[in-house]
């Protein structure tokens, strides 16, 4: 049992779409390791190769003449806070499978690599079937260059490091490789509903 | 006991148990120092050593009678290599942040608070680094590194360590005691700037930080810094991109910005 502080009290009312530990932000904080990268949309381009039948290099002009998904979710970050009810746009992981020829059954994960050097991996499951896009607005409006302009990653049941900002390429791999993150102290799977926040949490 | 956490995790003189940087752990508070408005200091004690790198952070987690639980992420702010149990964090006010205000309001010499860390391996400077060291940090960004500007100190690294601080005004001007050592004058490795209302008599900087004022402390070390930038996102794009612009290496600038987490 934790130690109980003496006069701390819990809100009046918690909304029941916040995870464990989480604080929630009108505001939307931005949070990168490094400098923005300035990417030009001409010499954009989204890789999408490993274990695929057909692996593919994707202009931008490629890339949004594929059909557009929406999803309505709320975004949890491992620094503690969570946006509720945000509307991002963007072409889902089925649909770029799809183009690429579809996985091979030894594609277990996804590494995603990013235009400044990050990676994240996560569990194919992860991101088909719906769950996962390469977003390329929120809230109606082109990502701005902080968050992650003009594509990133985008797993919202995950902790929000795994949507990969700045998005150039999605590997297929059988094994797991852990990034950026996961292999600076923070938790390999990241699930905000478990409180996967760290690398030595269950 | 449970053995397999004994065996992960080893054992200290074959009888206490390790914690791992993830298990909270119980400080004592034994000293609360007023740095600037809004803006305190809090040591706190445990029965164990602490130990990490400069700019590493901890978490505070606040648990109220029904279980209801809050927690936070605070930069240390003085080094610590093991040789002693106390941790020094320093906390700022938030507007309707409810572990700041229950920290402000609350928290005594003597108060118990759950803590663990430390946390993030990447924003961090430690002696062993070679490379010369620019520090630019805005407001509260300036935690962090003060605590790897006392690092550097401490181990009296011989690499060339110069910090840029953009404060609002003196007043605003978090470890006065350190980097004014004489009244009014910065130390020589301390180039400061107040944005809002600086001194009367002020010699130096009364602006935001610019490719300039980047240009002339950079002229100053004899190879490209490594940059640790930290502060609001508006300033950590700001001068992230100028640097950048400057020439540094993007992967030897790191950032931390932060927003309105209350």
């Amino acid at each position: 049992m934790a130690l109980v502080n003496p006069g701390f009290k819990s809100p009046l009312s918690r909304d029941r779409r916040v995870p464990p530990g989480q604080s929630v932000v009108t505001s939307w904080p931005v949070l990168t390791y490094g400098p923005t990268p300035l990417i030009d949309i001409k010499d954009w381009r989204l890789e999408i190769d490993g274990i695929v039948k057909n692996p593919q290099e994707l202009t931008w002009e490629q890339f949004n003449d594929l059909p557009k998904t929406t999803m309505e979710t709320d975004i949890h970050c491992v620094t503690r806070w969570s946006k509720l009810g945000m509307e991002w746009e963007g072409v889902s992981l089925d649909e770029l499978v799809r183009f690429a020829g579809g996985l091979s059954d030894r594609a277990h994960y996804l590494v995603a690599h990013s235009y400044g050097g990050y990676t994240t991996n996560v569990p194919v499951e992860d991101v088909l079937n719906g769950r996962a896009m390469i977003a390329t607005h929120a809230e109606g409006k082109p990502l701005p260059p902080e968050h992650g302009a003009p594509a990133r990653l985008f797993v919202p049941h995950l902790y929000f490091w795994k949507s990969a900002k700045y998005v150039k390429g999605l590997t297929f791999t059988s094994l797991d490789h852990p990034g950026f993150w996961e292999v600076n102290g923070y938790h390999n799977y990241g699930d905000p509903w478990r409180e996967q926040r760290y690398d030595t949490d269950l | 006991m449970d053995i397999t956490i004994m065996a992960t995790h080893g054992v200290n003189n074959g009888m206490t148990q390790i914690s791992k940087p993830t298990d909270w752990r119980i400080g004592t508070v034994t000293e609360i120092v007023y740095e600037a408005q809004g803006l305190r200091s809090y040591t706190f004690a445990f029965d164990t050593p602490i130990k990490h790198d400069a700019g590493q952070h901890y978490e505070i987690r606040l648990t109220a009678p029904d279980g209801y639980q809050a927690a936070r992420l605070y930069s240390a702010a003085m080094p610590a290599n093991g040789t002693s149990n106390t941790l020094e964090l320093t906390i700022a006010r938030m507007p309707n942040g409810e572990v700041s205000s229950y920290i402000f309001n609350h928290v005594k010499i003597g108060s118990q608070i759950e803590i663990r860390g430390p946390l993030g391996r990447y924003f961090v400077w430690s002696p062993r680094q070679k490379d010369p060291v620019l520090l630019v940090g805005g407001g509260t960004g300036v935690i962090p590194l003060r605590c790897m500007r006392l690092a550097h100190q401490h181990a009296a690294s011989a690499v060339p360590m110069q910090l840029l601080y953009s404060a609002r005004t003196y007043a605003d001007t978090a470890y006065k005691y350190e980097l004014f050592p004489r009244s009014g004058v910065p130390s020589n490795d301390v180039t400061m700037t107040f944005t809002e209302d600086p001194p009367a008599g002020w010699p130096g900087y009364t602006r935001r930080i610019d490719a300039d004022m980047l240009g002339e402390i950079l002229t100053s070390f004899p190879e490209p810094p490594r940059a640790y930038v930290c502060g609001t996102t508006r300033l950590v794009e700001n001068v992230t991109q100028l640097l950048v612009q400057a020439g540094l290496d993007p992967a030897k600038i790191s950032a931390e910005r932060f927003g309105s987490t209350a």
